[in-house]
């Protein structure tokens, strides 16, 4: 599964509009997994997710910890992705989560 | 790919340990005006003639999109090569060859004594998809280790291992857990005033934390652990990074509320959740404060690896991390203290955001001598215009590896056994010697847990006050240059950039309110 996080549009950023996008969200194959007070997570399968984005996905690896961190996580890049039509009234931004630092 | 000619094959060398079957791949690419590749030239490589050889990143690009599709991940790319994973039978689907097992002389220290290669008489009919795209690819050999044979270093275990509630003996300076912490950041007055952090919530999130380790039940120290999106068993802690660091919350706060938020997955150690999720999860806690000993590099780094590929700051935040940065803010002016670790020599975000508090990090010596860490970052953020990082620190060691604070951990985890090569614990003690500003950040949250208990009406803007004007100055040492495209910023009298406001006083800070 891809790692999605998505940025809720300001006039939506309420309790109501986060529930809107995880509805919408369902209808194009992304399944949510938790949500803030203006973001949702959710995942996407693999092989959905250049249907869906139009550009391709590359795994990270993750990476044990090194002189100047304690390892990085594994994860996803991507290009920035482009926001598909049902949800662009309601969604600002949209991005595959990249691997990080443990400082 | 050339068939393997001549390896030992004794018996001695069948009883070691079984190949893996994950392959590491090089691919080699082919030069855009005659396709011409590395492999394929007659004459040796020079540092001179490689560069005549370098691909067209476009090609790379495509040849990495292709093997991915077909399953391999990419785990490091160069101008060159890169570097590919697979499993045996992808490999030999897609290379068309049929791969042995190959044994490697056993007196030879090497990663691993057992290998897949494809042999003498192997066909090779690799996708010609592939092969128009790419050179070559090569299985990547057991690698030789350049120093006496040792003994191998355990798998990383959950921490089912017994080990003991008092930490092992090394024999140098560092800080011992659970007094010297607090001892140094002027906490125990706040104790004896009756002030540990009681009823305040404090979120922290990271790898894990295992606090079945004696430790924490010795000084009768209590949590609860939630799982974020495809994090598994809130139990254990692999890499050991969480488990540890929480050791600073319990020894500033230890009457607060501590809700560990995990990110990581222990069976599949690229999955696990993003910051974004752990922060989202954190919130449905309902958090006074939460503290991330996270981040991102925000340089010019190279995606697959993370690695630098220049000092230079970015000017803009990326748009993957709009999302995390809009969280975040919204959390803050919804009433949340939100620490982050400014970085050990990376540019980091979101420990650069003007919202949240930036750990960094201060070494007291022996004596009681303090100077700003070497090994934490002080830059002005290119992306928020005017923000200086860190506001101010908690305690971190020096160069090279900021080995400092004794911290209990999972025996056997990823830090138990890296850290053994230089902190003088073993592999598999459950403790080690670390800091890093991932230890500054919950030290911090857990004095603003202080602040908190006291004056429950605080907001983040009052605590980053308080916490600034009540700091003691530290005058002296420079933080890393990495940080700062090279040029360490130096500490000086008053506020200044290698440790913002100082050293975090907590009884000085705690009169205050």
């Amino acid at each position: 599964m891809i790692k999605l996080q998505i940025l809720v549009r300001q006039p939506w950023r309420t309790s109501e509009g986060i529930e809107r996008v995880r509805e919408l969200i369902q209808t194009i194959g992304i399944k949510p997994t938790v949500s803030g007070r203006t973001t949702l997570s959710a995942e996407i399968p693999e092989d959905s997710f250049e249907d869906v984005f139009k550009v391709p996905v590359t795994k990270v690896a993750s990476r044990p910890p090194s002189e100047r961190d304690f390892g990085r996580s594994g994860g996803n890049i991507s290009d920035d992705l482009i926001i598909p039509e049902p949800l662009r009234k309601y969604v600002e931004n949209i991005s595959v989560a990249s691997p990080y630092f443990r400082m | 790919m050339k068939r393997v000619q001549a390896i030992h094959n004794t018996s001695r060398a069948r009883k070691t340990t079984k190949p893996s079957e994950e392959l590491s791949i090089a691919i080699t690419f082919r030069r855009p005006q005659d396709g011409l590749g590395p492999t394929k030239l007659s004459a040796r490589l020079s540092s001179a003639s490689v560069a005549a050889l370098r691909p067209d990143p476009l090609d790379i690009d495509r040849a990495l999109y292709e093997l991915h599709h077909r399953g391999f991940v990419v785990s490091a790319r160069g101008k060159l090569t890169a570097s590919v994973r697979g499993n045996r039978r992808l490999f030999e689907k897609v290379f068309g060859t049929k791969l042995k097992i190959f044994r490697i002389d056993p007196t030879q220290e090497t990663s691993s004594q057992a290998f897949y290669y494809p042999p003498p008489d192997a066909q090779w009919k690799p996708d010609p998809a592939i092969m128009s795209l790419i050179d070559d690819a090569y299985i990547q050999w057991p690698h030789i280790f350049m120093a006496a044979k040792k003994k191998p270093k355990p798998k990383p275990q959950p921490a089912s291992g017994q080990p003991s509630a008092t930490a092992p003996s090394v024999g140098y300076f560092h800080l011992s857990m659970p007094n010297d912490v607090p001892r140094l950041l002027n906490v125990p007055q706040v104790h004896a005033a009756g002030t540990t952090g009681k009823g305040v919530r404090i979120v922290m999130m990271d790898s894990g934390f295992a606090h079945s380790h004696p430790y924490f039940k010795a000084n009768n120290y209590t949590s609860s652990v939630a799982l974020a999106p495809s994090a598994s068993n809130n139990k254990t802690d692999m890499n050991g990074h969480g488990t540890g660091e929480s050791a600073n919350i319990f020894a500033i706060a230890p009457g607060a509320s501590f809700i560990g938020i995990k990110l990581d997955d222990d069976a599949n150690p690229q999955g696990g959740a993003s910051i974004l999720e752990g922060f989202q999860e954190a919130l449905k806690h309902k958090p006074q404060v939460i503290s991330v000993s996270l981040g991102y590099d925000l340089c010019e780094t190279n995606p697959f690896t993370g690695q630098r590929i220049s000092d230079k700051h970015l000017t803009t935040l990326p748009n993957g991390l709009k999302a995390l940065e809009a969280e975040i803010q919204a959390a803050v002016a919804n009433g949340v203290v939100v620490v982050f670790s400014a970085g050990n020599g990376h540019v980091s975000f979101p420990g650069m955001m003007p919202e949240i508090i930036s750990a960094g990090g201060v070494f007291v010596d022996e004596n009681g001598g303090m100077t700003a860490s070497d090994y934490a970052s002080a830059f002005m953020s290119k992306i928020y215009s005017g923000r200086s990082v860190p506001d101010f620190c908690g305690l971190v060691g020096m160069q090279p590896h900021a080995d400092y604070i004794m911290l209990p951990i999972p025996s056997g985890c990823e830090i138990d056994r890296d850290n053994s090569a230089h902190d003088k614990t073993t592999a598999s003690d459950g403790w080690g010697v670390f800091s890093g500003t991932s230890a500054a950040a919950p030290q911090l949250a857990g004095v603003c847990a202080l602040l908190l208990e006291k004056n429950g009406g605080l907001t983040p803007s009052d605590i980053k006050a308080v916490l600034k004007r009540s700091c003691r100055d530290v005058t002296t040492g420079s933080a890393n240059d990495a940080s700062n495209e090279g040029h360490a910023v130096k500490a000086s009298a008053g506020l200044d950039g290698a440790t913002g406001a100082g050293l975090v006083d907590a009884f000085a800070a705690w009169k205050q309110i």
